[in-house]
């Protein structure tokens, strides 16, 4: 129990005596003996030592990371100003010019298949008795354009579903917008002419 | 919407404006005629339609001087029968909803829509439009809100079969 004492009463000496040397410099009128002097001189000089290499060590790590970027950022400057060349998103399609692609063609027909089911019928008689009525015109050219080798197709494009974005999303549509049906020729795989028969 | 840019339709001898363009889509198969591109109108035309019998004809295109009816379809001046059309009509009815005027520019106090098929109607119905809840402090604004948020919504009138 003794020794315990004695130890606490030992261990609290280093602290006083690192309290004192923290305290007398700041208090006015302290006096402290030479050796006491010389080390608290020799500590302070040697706090300052190493205050001056961390900032110097800071500098330099700032001037290498500087080296290292500096290529960086002139590329990227020089980038910047560089004319970019105008890349499409997409490269034109031939078929863009019609309603009609390949994506929405469903079965081949032969245009007599075609216009056994394109007769309309009106009973106050204000439809033309040619296939596809009204639209005979149209279904005549499609036909004109027609060569050897080429494919009728009859189609369907869906149209828009709801909700529409704004500001059409308050009108309470039921149907989508914009479906079409039609018949398209389609060449070498590819459409390149379209009729549509029904369109919104 | 402007009443000078509106085509219109004849529902059983009323004529509402018609918020879409059927005869849009048959120039489009057919080819657009000349002589329209003078017109005041932004499109240069605006037709007038009638459904009779469950059928929706064309009665008359004013498309200015050169363009009608009569150049359009000359062996029917009675009416054309819109066979090509499949879609759903859309006739806007009533006052126009002063607060959605801000937001949009034709949503009114009803519409009237009409489902065809190939020429032929195939249902209508009537959608009562409401207002979503008003920032604007208008007392008016304020008494129109209440008085159709009492109206019924999605009012059907009929279905055909």
């Amino acid at each position: 129990m003794l020794i315990w004492a004695c130890a606490y009463l030992l261990a609290a000496i280093p602290a006083l005596v690192l309290m004192r040397l923290a305290h007398v410099p700041a208090a006015p009128g302290g006096e402290l003996s030479g050796f006491l002097k010389d080390l608290i001189s020799m500590l302070r000089e040697q706090y300052k030592l190493d205050q001056d290499k961390r900032l110097l060590a800071g500098k330099w790590a700032v001037a290498f990371v500087a080296i290292l970027v500096w290529p960086l950022a002139v590329a990227f400057w020089v980038s910047e100003f560089r004319p970019k060349p105008e890349t499409p998103a997409r490269l034109p399609d031939s078929e863009d010019a019609f309603e009609i692609k390949s994506a929405h063609l469903l079965r081949t027909v032969t245009a007599a298949e075609a216009e056994s089911q394109a007769i309309v019928f009106d009973p106050l008689g204000r439809v033309s008795a040619l296939p596809f009525g009204h639209l005979n015109p149209g279904w005549l050219r499609l036909l004109s354009q027609m060569q050897d080798g080429d494919t009728l197709w009859y189609g369907e494009v869906p149209g828009r579903q709801l909700p529409f974005p704004a500001p059409e999303r308050h009108v309470q549509f039921e149907l989508p917008i914009g479906a079409k049906r039609g018949y398209a020729i389609q060449r070498q795989g590819k459409v390149v002419a379209d009729f549509l028969f029904e369109w919104d | 919407m402007n009443a000078l840019l509106s085509e219109h339709l004849i529902l059983r001898g009323e004529k509402m404006v018609l918020d879409s363009q059927p005869l849009g889509g048959f120039f489009k198969i057919n080819g657009h005629p000349s002589g329209l591109g003078g017109h005041p109108r932004w499109r240069g035309y605006a037709a007038t339609w009638e459904i009779q019998d469950g059928r929706l004809y064309l009665v008359a295109v004013d498309g200015g001087q050169d363009v009608g009816l009569d150049t359009l379809f000359p062996d029917f001046l009675e009416g054309v029968f819109a066979h090509w059309y499949t879609g759903e009509l859309r006739c806007p009815g009533g006052k126009r909803l002063q607060i959605a005027h801000r937001l949009y520019s034709v949503l009114t106090e009803f519409d009237v829509f009409i489902a065809v098929k190939k020429g032929v109607v195939t249902k209508e119905r009537v959608v009562m439009n409401t207002l979503t809840p008003l920032e604007d402090d208008d007392p008016a604004f304020e008494a129109e809100h209440q008085k159709l948020m009492s109206l019924p919504r999605n009012a059907h009138l009929r279905k055909k079969d």
